[in-house]
């Protein structure tokens, strides 16, 4: 089959509306994916991309669903036509080598690429039936709905309890502020460390606190989704154990997509696991995607293995 | 060349290296004569600047002591009259600090709106080529002598003025001489706080947007906060600068050095009074020569009060982000 | 799929995004708008200038001239001269262009070198060209000149002429006869070097400069202060800002690059060298008067300068030099430490390494700094009101301890006189000032850009 026959398909097929049935099977996988009776064996997800989906091991939702997503930053193309789905209330890993596009796929999930000149994101994400990448879809209420933390702790010059309120008061929160910074603070497990001292710069604690702090303010706005840049790679490592108990308790709330370059987190910390891999033209590529377990395990693409075994750099 | 003489030449060049590889200090390499003449020239012509400061302190020391020997310090700094010209003498400083004042305020009023509206715009809305451009201009205009706003202040503005207030409205007020004093420290607050703004980690930015932050959200709530110290400075330093202009209230802003009057008269700074008393031929020995030097002291601790100010508090509040 | 997120319903979130998306935008637009009327209030403040200013500089100022000089002048452009510029315009600009095309329809792939050569070498025949114009113009001018003043002009000695003219016109000849065209030159080749691309937008600029200045009177520029705002000029301004800068810049850049080499690369960091430092950014913001009184005190009396062209040129010095040190030290900064860590390396001395490895990569910099600081000095007429310079010079000076004027107290003295007719002049004034300003500060664009280097 040609190649460029599927892209035009898909390319062509109108948000919402169920693709042909006759390669749908193949293109859209249902939002609730169940196990195949067949032998384990996983399926191309994307043929004629060649990159290879896992059965899954259990009936999961769909938070987020990309088709064909690709990002360019001016001529340079970054992502190339990726097609997986985000699973709601689960830890999604995205692995891989530096400069294969991890955080610019992150980035495409709650538009922040839009504050960079020439950049450009084609494709569809779909989240809550509508595509969050089309023009239309308000950049400010996606963010609002899918919150970030970053690889660097970046909390305001503020106030630990201005830090963790400022979302929610330019959101228009009109709860009981004290109570909702309270429980932002308690979910980042990070109360009883600041209590009493709430009108301390949230620049003073220490590197750990600072991304608890800034998963604090994210929670603060109440996302449905959190998305996380390598959140502990500038952090020692008790802070990451802390940081890594942490997200797996958001993740019974919240969906949680976190980018690492740490393949031991990624094993510790989530569920599912998209491998993405840069060509040598160096534009990114999903190459495998499935329960943490079975990438782990039992890795269906050579380069998956490579990558995971430290045969790559 | 062979055996000794080439062992000779070799003892020859080794003492010479060894000579040479002998440092004066650690660190600071070898210094020859040539060099040690070098580094004390050096060192004085950085010394010449701190000679400066020392020669102005002094020389206005001196002939405001002389001056308070013949006039009481009271009656400099305790009276709102002037009069230095007239036969009857007055000395009281208000009267000229109230000029200044009220002109530094004024230009304040106009500079800080569009200097920090200019440095949000730059910093955070426009596109990198708009402010290729614009940050030039804003360092030409900064440029601009002061003469030239002294011409636009008097015969531009003052018109204006009188068409908008009535014709009893003199030519020379306080309000179009502080209106182009406005204009002339724009580009200073614009240009040091974009400075500071921009200085502001993106990572900050980001975060805000992550949060569902419009444009001016981020710009007003988080990156104007966070360079508050430097947008600071920068109205403090606009504000000493605005004190310390001379040649355009010179020009618009009258010769009427009274306490209390209003901003569409005539006033008079402490500039001007120092430019008005040179341009007449005041003997050196004369009581008005010396209380020149008496206002330029009163000028001089403002001014450099007020930098001192802008530099503790650009330090004290900077944030540290690393 | 499209089921709303299961807390949706309940958070007392009101994001009204529409209004805060209004309301960023309004604020945008209200930002631009107070941009927009402060820039076109300084376009006003500069139409005005040039409406009220530029009548003197370029109407007829023969009639003037005539009550002066007593000599008849005839009206510079004449038809027949134009005709010479009508066709002169499109050529000096087209060469240039031409030549390259040319070159380059012949020959395929031209190396860059060759290239430049091309753009340099077809911006001379412009520059003869404008040369051998002028000179044609200008003795046709002088023949009538020639004529008017009863010297036989049919010998055709141009050079007998121009010795008969006033000094200011020879100046003119030099300026316009031998500078402009090796301006051209200069600037052809620059611009081929830059841009790898045929001499175009210079030579033009030139060439229209040149045309201006033709059309200039020079009646304002050559003539000396006067009670009649008619038969004022600025001349002795202009020679006296001239005289004062060279000194101060021959005074303030040796002055104030050795603090700056001192502080970057000589001083360890302690107490001495934060307390010069902050000695220095302190000085940088007094202002400008009281250095006039500085000077007034230890210059004028003192040492004895009197109000000299000496006694101005030093305290201007000791203004700018806080600019200056802090330019430097920033140009020395952008020399990298491998850089002075190689030449250490191989056995040089401090001053060695300074002198052959870091001033040579800083003085660009160093350059720009000090044109900029110039620049500045060239405005300020504070200080030099303080010590005393005068406003009515109607003599050259010949030595720098002679009386002097600039441009800036002459203007200031126009502005505050009563009649209208000083104003117009003052604006004129203004005019010529901040054409010097311009070019100075776009040579010190340019020169930044120029020497600014990537590691």
């Amino acid at each position: 089959m040609p190649r460029n026959f599927f892209t035009l398909m898909r390319s062509s097929a109108p948000v919402g509306t169920a693709a042909p049935a006759s390669n749908g099977a193949l293109l859209e996988p249902p939002p609730s994916m169940k196990r195949d009776a067949a032998d384990g064996v996983g399926v191309h997800l994307d043929p004629n991309l060649e990159a290879v989906r896992h059965e899954f091991t259990e009936e999961v939702e769909t938070a987020l669903q990309l088709r064909n997503v690709s990002a360019f930053y001016g001529s340079f193309q970054a992502i190339d036509k990726m097609t997986m789905p985000i699973p709601r209330n689960r830890v999604t890993a995205l692995i891989g080598p530096s400069g294969c596009g991890k955080s610019t796929l992150l980035r495409c999930f709650n538009r922040m690429n839009d504050l960079i000149p020439g950049a450009r994101i084609e494709g569809e994400i779909e989240f809550e039936g509508r595509n969050l990448i089309d023009p239309n879809v308000d950049a400010v209420e996606v963010r609002r709905r899918i919150g970030m933390v970053f690889q660097k702790p970046n909390p305001f010059p503020k106030s630990i309890y201005e830090n963790v309120a400022f979302g929610a008061r330019i959101n228009g929160y009109s709860g009981d502020m004290d109570r909702l910074v309270e429980d932002a603070l308690r979910r980042a497990a990070l109360w009883d460390e600041v209590k009493d001292e709430l009108d301390k710069s949230g620049l003073a604690l220490s590197g750990g606190q600072q991304q608890r702090l800034c998963i604090a303010r994210a929670i603060a706005v109440q996302p449905e989704i959190i998305l996380m840049d390598e959140p502990a790679s500038a952090l020692d490592p008790v802070a990451t154990l802390k940081i890594e108990d942490l997200m797996r308790e958001l993740a019974e709330e919240y969906t949680i997509v976190v980018v690492t370059h740490n393949m031991q987190q990624a094993g510790r910390v989530s569920d599912y696991t998209a491998f993405l891999l840069a060509g040598e033209e160096r534009v990114g590529r999903l190459v495998e995607f499935g329960p943490t377990q079975d990438i782990f395990t039992n890795p269906l693409d050579q380069r998956t293995e490579d990558y995971i075994t430290g045969r790559y750099g | 060349m062979d055996g000794p003489e080439r062992d000779t030449v070799r003892s020859l060049l080794a003492e010479l290296w060894r000579e040479r590889l002998q440092p004066s200090r650690p660190g600071s390499g070898r210094e020859t004569p040539t060099g040690k003449l070098i580094h004390g020239l050096l060192f004085l012509t950085a010394l010449l600047s701190a000679f400066v400061t020392v020669g102005i302190v002094l020389v206005l020391i001196f002939e405001t002591v002389e001056f308070f020997r013949e006039v009481p310090f009271i009656d400099f700094f305790g009276s709102t009259k002037w009069s230095a010209l007239f036969a009857e003498k007055q000395f009281g400083v208000w009267a000229l600090v109230w000029g200044t004042g009220m002109i530094a305020l004024i230009g304040l009023a106009v500079a800080i709106p569009l200097g920090l509206m200019a440095a949000v715009f730059l910093s955070e809305y426009s596109p990198p080529r708009v402010r290729a451009v614009v940050k030039p201009i804003l360092e030409v205009l900064a440029g601009v002598p002061t003469v030239v706003f002294g011409y636009f202040a008097l015969l531009s503005i003052s018109p204006v003025i009188r068409d908008i207030f009535g014709q009893d409205v003199g030519i020379y007020n306080a309000l179009s001489a502080g209106i182009v004093v406005g204009l002339m420290i724009v580009p200073i607050i614009a240009s040091l706080s974009e400075d500071a703004m921009r200085a502001v980690p993106r990572s900050l930015r980001e975060g805000a947007y992550a949060l569902g932050s419009t444009r001016m959200e981020v710009s007003l709530r988080v990156v104007l906060p966070a360079a508050f110290s430097g947008v600071v400075a920068s109205i403090i330093l606009a504000f000493s600068r605005a004190v310390g202009e001379t040649m355009a209230v010179t020009i618009a802003g009258g010769g009427n050095p009274q306490f209390g009057v209003g901003p569409l008269e005539a006033v008079q700074t402490m500039t001007a009074m120092i430019v008005q008393l040179s341009l007449g031929d005041t003997p050196t020995t004369s009581i008005e020569f010396k209380v020149l030097f008496a206002v330029a002291m009163t000028l001089f601790v403002l001014t450099l009060g007020m930098n001192f100010i802008a530099q503790w508090v650009s330090h004290r509040f900077r944030e540290e982000y690393e | 799929m499209s089921a709303a997120s299961p807390t949706a319903g309940i958070t007392p979130y009101a994001p009204r995004i529409r209004a805060r998306r209004g309301l960023s935008v309004g604020f945008m637009v209200i930002a631009l708008l107070a941009i927009t009327a402060s820039m076109l209030m300084l376009g006003a403040l500069i139409v005005e200038i040039l409406v009220d200013g530029a009548a003197r500089l370029f109407t007829d100022g023969s009639a003037t001239a005539q009550e002066v000089r007593g000599a008849t002048l005839i009206d510079l452009p004449t038809p027949e001269n134009m005709n010479w510029l009508a066709w002169a315009m499109p050529v000096s600009i087209l060469l240039p262009f031409l030549g390259l095309r040319v070159v380059r329809s012949l020959i395929a792939d031209i190396p860059a070198l060759a290239e430049r050569a091309i753009g340099f070498a077809t911006t001379l025949p412009v520059a003869v060209f404008v040369h051998i114009l002028y000179v044609r113009f200008e003795s046709a001018y002088y023949i009538e000149y020639a004529k008017a003043i009863g010297v036989d002009g049919a010998s055709g000695n141009i050079f007998q002429l121009f010795a008969e003219a006033s000094g200011f016109q020879f100046v003119r000849l030099i300026v316009a006869g031998l500078i402009l065209p090796l301006g051209i030159i200069a600037a052809g080749w620059f611009w081929s070097n830059r841009l790898r691309r045929p001499s175009l937008l210079l030579p033009a600029i030139a060439t229209a400069a040149w045309v201006v200045y033709l059309f200039l009177d020079p009646f304002f520029l050559s003539s000396y202060p006067s009670r009649l705002p008619a038969q004022a000029g600025l001349f002795s301004a202009i020679t006296g800002t001239l005289y004062m800068m060279v000194i101060t810049a021959a005074v303030a850049f040796p002055l104030g690059v050795g603090a700056a080499i001192y502080l970057e690369e000589y001083a360890r960091r302690n107490w001495f060298s934060r307390m010069i430092q902050v000695n220095i950014s302190n000085l940088a913001g007094v202002p400008s008067i009281i250095y006039g009184l500085l000077g007034l005190q230890v210059f004028v009396r003192v040492l004895e300068f009197e109000r000299s062209v000496l006694a101005g040129a030093c305290t201007m010095a000791l203004l700018v030099m806080p600019i200056i040190i802090v330019s430097a030290q920033e140009a020395l900064r952008t020399v990298p430490p491998s850089m002075r860590e190689a030449a250490y390396a191989v056995g040089a001395t401090r001053w060695q390494v300074v002198r052959f490895h870091v001033l040579p990569y800083a003085f660009g910099g160093m350059l720009t700094g000090n044109i900029l600081a110039m620049s500045r000095a060239i405005g300020e007429t504070a200080p030099l009101i303080a010590i005393g310079a005068l406003t009515f010079i109607a003599f050259l000076a010949d030595s720098p301890t002679d009386d002097f004027t600039v441009m800036p107290i002459q203007v200031f003295n126009w502005v505050t006189r009563p009649q209208s007719g000083f104003h117009e002049i003052a604006a004129s004034g203004i005019i010529v000032l901040m054409l010097v300003l311009l070019v100075m500060n776009a040579a010190a664009i340019i020169m930044r850009q120029r020497t600014r280097t990537d590691w």
